[in-house]
């Protein structure tokens, strides 16, 4: 049998740097790559790690009782069935979506919003709520991230465009931690 | 060369260095390959700790807020106006221009040249020790290390710098001829572009290459094309942000940086730390920090304690040999230069960890002479760069002789890097947690 020829290359001087420019632009190619196949600006909210699309976290909101009718959201987009009160033109949806549908801005114990729907329909919600200031805690079920959203926090207030994307999804299970 | 050419080439290439992996998979003992696989896991995971959730924070974190609107400001024509040459945020408004101003594009050029560093280390660490086993306990150092996985994460310039420096060193190593000095010299020209501080680099590849002996002495006088370099960058650079671009304004612009550099160093910073905490990292920084309720998400620029207590230990040891053999044996001052020179170069790694040691010591030697209230841990990334190259090149060494040594070196290596990413790579941890593993008070935030 021949004997199988080893190719030995030896790269010059000029080759060896030239080699690590050309790694560079595949590096860069391929962390181009993965930033688009992990669709981070899609799937990722701005507010937390972790927060993906299809993810589960236990939140915890602070509300006044009169939260369900003061905050609102306004945007064209539907996620999952779910979308905001109010279109992009901060019009009331005609016919407005049910309460399990609407999405409505809440701030987390960090002052962090996301946009969350069917938290005033949790069976824990249903009795009498406190009159001060107090703190729910539910399951959020991520559907997606909206990143052209504007909020309300008044009843008769302006609406404002918000300056990062926000996550969108389900709260479910909510209670009031004793 | 024709892209045929240049295709052919690279097939080559790459079929003599799969000829060469799989030979030296075949020719390995079993204690060798279990070695080689840790390795694998270690380079690997570096990469992955690099890339995974980089775009975390959304927002600006530690120093990015003095960079990145900066580097913004190149894509709107307007004037930066941050204190250091432009360089590095050029390399950000790229990836700014690629994935939009956003946490993802300011990240970008960090991570590119974080990984870059990683396959930098493996060609370095085989050029200087002339093994590529080296190259690969090198790069596997590296690419498991806390200070490089952090600068690879965040907005900064200081691991793209390190990278550059490598480089630049890698070019030295392999110079033959004046057209090797050259290109030399355009990477240290490029380094300082990013960071006046990478021009020390120019005496340890000065020195490697008098002492390679590869190249004629008259080409080193190729490097006066650095602040060439430099100019040509920096006027580019005021091209695009449509500054006057003549040379007068330019000298006026880099005195006024100067001087303002120098009038920063009477001010103090809590974060200060003076250089001889840096190579036991006394006081790392954690230069991404987010809370959020009772997690806490930290990317700390401590390094592998593993490598850097060997890394010192063995600089310590040295240091007494030194010391011993010029101070006892008797002999006049010759004889003396001879059992240091005998020490110094006398085994086969001698020379080429003379040569690291002194990349070492030629980027951390200004920070010991400006002693000022205004220096950080950062300033040893590039310094220790070289400390993990020396290290990989030594371990190499030692395999042929301790193969089951360097192996539970390398698994210990691998465990503590393990037990330490979640705070360099920003996992989600309970207080409590990170407080565990960031053990010493000092690496706290």
């Amino acid at each position: 049998m021949a004997p199988v020829e080893v190719v030995r290359y030896v790269p010059n001087e000029v080759d060896v740097p030239l080699r690590a420019l050309l790694a560079l632009f595949i590096i860069g190619f391929g962390v181009w790559v993965i930033f688009a196949w992990a669709k981070y600006d899609k799937t990722a909210a701005q507010t937390e790690q972790g927060w993906h699309k299809g993810t589960r976290q236990l939140v915890e909101l602070t509300l006044v009782r009169e939260d369900h009718d003061r905050l609102a959201c306004s945007s064209n987009m539907t996620l999952d069935g779910l979308n905001c009160g109010y279109d992009a033109a901060s019009r009331p949806r005609v016919p407005m979506p049910d309460e399990a549908h609407v999405l409505r801005p809440y701030c987390n114990t960090k002052n962090e919003v996301l946009l969350g729907a069917g938290l005033w329909d949790s069976p824990g919600l249903r009795g009498g709520l406190p009159t001060e200031r107090f703190t729910v805690v539910c399951n959020y079920d991520i559907v997606g991230v909206i990143k052209s959203v504007s909020t309300r926090w008044e009843p008769n207030g302006k609406f404002d465009p918000t300056k990062q994307s926000l996550p969108v999804g389900t709260l479910t299970d909510c209670v009031i931690p004793q | 060369m024709t892209s045929l050419a240049v295709t052919a080439k690279f097939a080559r290439s790459a079929r003599s260095a799969w000829q060469r992996v799989t030979a030296a998979w075949a020719s390995a003992s079993p204690t060798e390959r279990a070695t080689t696989v840790l390795l694998g896991i270690m380079i690997v995971g570096g990469i992955v700790l690099r890339v995974r959730a980089i775009w975390f924070p959304r927002d600006f974190t530690f120093d990015e807020p003095f960079f990145v609107p900066n580097a913004h400001n190149y894509l709107l024509g307007i004037k930066d106006n941050n204190d250091h040459p432009p360089l590095f945020k050029m390399f950000m408004s790229v990836g700014i221009l690629l994935f939009g101003y956003d946490s993802a594009g300011w990240r970008f050029p960090a991570l590119c040249f974080g990984i870059l560093s990683v396959l930098l280390a493996y060609w370095l660490g085989k050029a200087y020790f002339r093994t590529a086993r080296a190259g690969l306990m090198a790069a596997a150092f590296v690419a498991a290390d806390g200070f490089f996985i952090s600068y690879s994460r965040v907005g900064l310039m200081d691991g793209i710098l390190t990278s550059l420096l490598l480089w630049c060193m890698l070019a030295a190593v392999s110079a033959r001829t004046w057209r090797g000095v050259l290109v030399t010299a355009l990477l240290v020209g490029i380094a300082v572009s990013v960071k006046w501080s990478g021009v020390f680099i120019v005496i340890p590849a000065v020195v490697t290459m008098l002492l390679l002996g590869r190249v004629r002495f008259w080409s080193l006088l190729i490097f006066a094309v650095v602040p060439v370099v430099q100019t040509a960058v920096w006027l580019l650079a005021l091209r695009l942000s449509h500054e006057p671009t003549d040379l007068v304004s330019l000298w006026r612009l880099v005195k006024e940086l100067v001087l303002h550099h120098v009038e920063m160093n009477r001010s103090s910073n809590p974060l200060n730390s003076s250089w001889y905490t840096w190579p036991i990292f006394y006081r790392p920084v954690i230069i991404k920090s987010t809370t959020h309720g009772v997690f806490r998400y930290y990317s700390s620029t401590v390094g592998n304690p593993v490598f850097w207590i060997a890394a010192d230990l063995f600089l310590v040891w040295s240091l007494i040999q030194l010391v011993a053999r010029a101070t006892a044996g008797g002999g006049g001052i010759r004889a003396r230069l001879a059992r240091l020179k005998d020490f110094l170069v006398g085994k086969p790694v001698g020379k080429p960890i003379l040569l690291t040691l002194l990349g070492w010591a030629a980027l951390l030697a200004p920070w010991t002479i400006i002693r000022n209230k205004f220096s950080f841990t950062h300033y040893y990334l590039p310094s220790y760069g070289f400390a993990l190259l020396m290290l990989g090149g030594l371990v190499a060494y030692f395999e042929r002789k301790r193969p089951r040594t360097v192996l539970v070196f390398v698994g210990l290596a691998l465990l503590v890097a393990i037990c330490l990413a979640p705070v360099w790579g920003e996992f989600s941890l309970r207080e409590h947690t990170a407080s565990r593993l960031l053990f010493p008070p000092t690496w706290r935030p």
